[in-house]
């Protein structure tokens, strides 16, 4: 829909040049109206209102205000055929024409019109401005008409002139709307000022964010006079009302004689200096220069700052904007942090009502956020601990962080789990606690670390206890069955340090288990000669701790017996361990020979008991042993399940 | 404050005096640890008492446990890796008294055992008779 600026410019509320030119139509006492492009009437002033004898409606009466209209010989003349009609519809302005106009009351009066079409900066048709000259009084004397065509073509130049400068205020204002680029916005501005402002030259500088006024944009100017001028300012950065700045011939004007030589080596002889603000604020200029000397006149300089206005209002919108975008941005990034983070981070009101749901969260409670948000938090929590929310809620609305919490949740299919919550309340820009953002680490891994090291804590002290218990027993059964205290002590002594020997090769092994073959070589150690006295063989196999343990004993008191009574105390005398494994069995040889005469002991001592009994006890063994004269044979069978491995 | 000290309290009387009370009683020990069993069958046989077992496993204590006549058990909670509960249950059932053996600190124990008579590891010959004499309600 095509506006006219011309009506635009005469509404009531307008500014700056504007009301100079609402009042200047509105008081003169010719007939002036102005129709928009398709025709319609879009403002008359008080003499055309006197002239037709009533008031058309503004935005609906077409052409011409008059009820009726007749060709100058009293033929009718329908209103879309009137000179101004053929104005609007061919472009062009109609002079010399004559009508008559008839008033409601039956009064005829005739007139010669002066329709103008009016165009904007490119060109395109925005409607007419039409004057109506009453020809009664005057038609018959040439003075009097000469008179009215020369108030005519005054009032003509004036309108034309004014249309001019509203063409350039709604081009500005239309491409302003536009503008997305600052660039734009300059481009805009320096079509407009120069339009407008007839210069041929213009710039814009703006203040950096040093306070020092740059160059932003410009026309015509060349690089040595901005790098000169760039810097100057006619007003402080702080000033609340800056005025414009004119100079209407450099040679007069009251400048710094290096400033001065500067600008006249630029060419220019006329230039203007036009504040432009933001929010009150000063923010920069823009300058328009010309090559002659240069009136400004008070029209001129109101349509100057008017384009000031706007420009400024632009600068500061696109800042607006950019800072805007930015923090959406800063928002976007946050939220795709959020988003993306493998800890579950939710957030919620003070009614304990969820309104957010990150990814983590999803993975973690197994809900997605269309199933949580507006709901209650206690969905999430286990039935007997639907009680903590009271107390989380009371200390976020106190202001207080909760950190680490460590407490139990449910998932979405009922499983319950350990979390850690840090919680902590959320504000808005006054301050106020509006809710809460919780992030909720699932520390089931750690609890579960936790209580496996319990579990082992407690396990290596019922070990130790136990060991403990055993070395009482040995204790008793030493001392209970030596011969001597002398012996007993000695015997109990070397018991103990076999037993803590075992351990050590359990430790090394991280208690998985101990070589037979180091069982036994650990043991007769302290007995080998050089001449091979001690011969040991048999496939790999590693007892369990409990075996080891239990044959580690047996062979202690079997070496130990051997040493005192048996084939490893006679020079010649010799051992031959060996061993064979099948599906489930472990059939292990102790033969003694080339020791003294072997005669069956009286009695049964510890030695012979913890043989026959425990390995038996603890291990399921069976153990024989045959005191032949020519040396000792024992024979040891034990279940491969449980007490050793053979290993592949 | 002045201390009269009066000689035999002093010391911990021998437990083989004390416990003439038990003598001729049939104890079923469960205990796998041999050198551990071996300890206590001396200790109940220098109380006069009889030993059933020692068995080493828990299908072996509640077979026992059903075959022969007894008059109180001593019971190690963990039997080869296997726990003591279903002859704890058994032995609750048919009121015969028991007293527990274990290793573990009470808080490693399961709740329902934390109450039961129990004696730690490595045991006080007397501590023990003392509470198989309270299990039979002798004190």
């Amino acid at each position: 829909m095509p506006v006219d600026v011309l009506a635009r410019a005469l509404e009531p509320g307008s500014h700056g040049a504007e009301d100079h030119f609402r009042t200047l139509v509105d008081a003169l006492p010719t007939a002036i109206y102005t129709t928009d492009a398709t025709g319609v009437i879009t403002y008359f002033n008080e003499a055309a209102a006197k002239f037709w004898g009533h008031r058309p409606e503004i935005g609906k009466d077409c052409w011409c205000g008059a009820v009726k209209l007749y060709w100058p010989d009293g033929t009718p003349l329908p209103h879309d055929q009137c000179p101004m009609a053929i104005a609007v519809k061919e472009g062009r302005s109609v002079r010399g024409a004559e009508a008559i106009a008839e008033r409601p009351d039956g009064t005829r009066i005739p007139f010669a019109p002066h329709p103008t079409p009016m165009f904007d900066q490119s060109g395109k048709l925005i409607g007419a401005v039409n004057m109506l000259f009453d020809i009664s009084a005057h038609k018959t004397t040439e003075a009097g008409l000469q008179r009215d065509i020369d108030r005519s073509r005054l009032v003509e130049g004036v309108l034309a002139e004014r249309a001019h400068e509203q063409s350039a205020l709604y081009q500005f204002t239309d491409r302003l709307q536009r503008a997305s680029t600052p660039r734009d916005i300059y481009d805009a501005a320096l079509d407009s000022i120069t339009f407008a402002l007839r210069c041929d030259r213009a710039s814009i500088l703006l203040f950096d964010n040093m306070g020092v006024m740059r160059f932003a944009a410009w026309r015509g100017l060349s690089d040595g006079y901005r790098w000169a001028v760039e810097g100057h300012s006619p007003w402080t950065r702080d000033v609340k009302n800056p005025e414009p700045v004119c100079i209407s011939s450099l040679q007069a004007a009251d400048l710094p004689a290096t400033l001065k030589a500067t600008v006249q080596s630029e060419g220019i002889e006329a230039l203007s200096f036009i504040p432009l603000m933001n929010n009150g604020q000063l923010v920069g200029k823009f300058m328009a220069y010309y090559s002659e000397t240069h009136e400004f006149a008070p029209a001129e300089i109101d349509l100057a700052v008017t384009i000031g206005r706007q420009l400024g209002f632009a600068i500061g919108r696109l800042s607006a904007d950019r800072a805007r975008r930015q923090a959406e941005e800063e928002t976007r990034r946050l939220a795709s942090i959020v988003e993306s983070s493998d800890d579950a981070i939710v957030s919620k009101d003070l009614n304990s009502i969820i309104n957010s749901w990150n990814h983590g969260a999803q993975r973690l409670f197994g809900y997605s956020a269309a199933d949580v948000i507006g709901k209650h938090v206690s969905i999430l929590f286990p039935p007997d601990r639907l009680n903590e929310e009271e107390g989380i809620l009371s200390r976020i609305r106190r202001g207080e962080r909760i950190e680490h919490y460590e407490t139990m949740r449910r998932r979405k299919d009922g499983s319950l789990f350990h979390v850690s919550l840090t919680v902590s309340p959320m504000r808005d820009e006054s301050g106020r606690v509006i809710g809460a953002s919780k992030i909720a680490r699932d520390i089931t891994e750690r609890k579960r670390a936790e209580a496996q090291r319990e579990l082992l804590v407690a396990e290596l002290s019922h070990r130790v206890k136990n060991t403990l218990a055993t070395v009482i027993s040995i204790q008793q059964q030493s001392f209970s069955k030596a011969a001597s205290t002398e012996e007993a002590r000695e015997s109990f002594a070397a018991r103990i340090r076999a037993l803590a020997q075992t351990h050590g090769r359990l430790a090394e092994g991280a208690w998985a288990g101990v070589d037979l073959d180091t069982a036994f070589r650990d043991e007769l150690a302290p007995y080998v000669d050089d001449g091979g006295n001690i011969r040991i063989e048999g496939p790999a196999v590693t007892l369990s701790p409990k075996g080891a343990v239990t044959l580690g004993m047996a062979v202690h008191e079997l070496a130990t017996n051997a040493a005192k009574y048996g084939a490893l105390s006679a020079k010649e005398g010799m051992v031959a361990i060996d061993w064979t494994t099948d599906k489930d069995t472990l059939r292990i040889g102790w033969r003694e020979r080339g020791g003294p005469t072997v005669t069956p002991p009286s009695r049964s001592g510890f030695g012979r008991v913890l043989l026959e009994r425990a390995l038996a006890a603890d291990l399921q063994g069976k153990v024989s042993l045959d005191f032949a004269p020519e040396g000792l044979t024992c024979m040891i069978v034990l279940p491969l399940d449980g007490n050793a491995a053979p290993i592949t | 404050m002045k201390l009269i000290v009066t000689p035999g309290r002093l010391f911990q009387q021998d437990p083989r005096a004390i416990s003439s009370d038990l003598a001729g009683l049939t104890i079923l020990v469960a205990e796998d640890e041999f050198l551990l069993a071996a300890q206590i069958e001396d200790e109940l046989r220098s109380a006069s008492c009889s030993v059933l077992g020692p068995c080493t496993s828990v299908a072996q204590a509640l077979q026992t446990s059903r075959a022969q006549r007894f008059d109180l058990a001593l019971l190690d909670i963990n039997l080869r890796g296997e726990m003591i509960y279903p002859v704890i249950d058994e032995l609750r059932s048919r009121r015969v008294p028991f007293v527990l053996l274990s290793g573990y600190s009470a808080v490693n124990l399961p709740e329902r055992l934390r109450d039961m008579p129990r004696v730690a590891k490595p045991h006080d010959p007397a501590m023990l008779l003392r509470e198989m004499r309270r299990a039979l309600g002798k004190i």
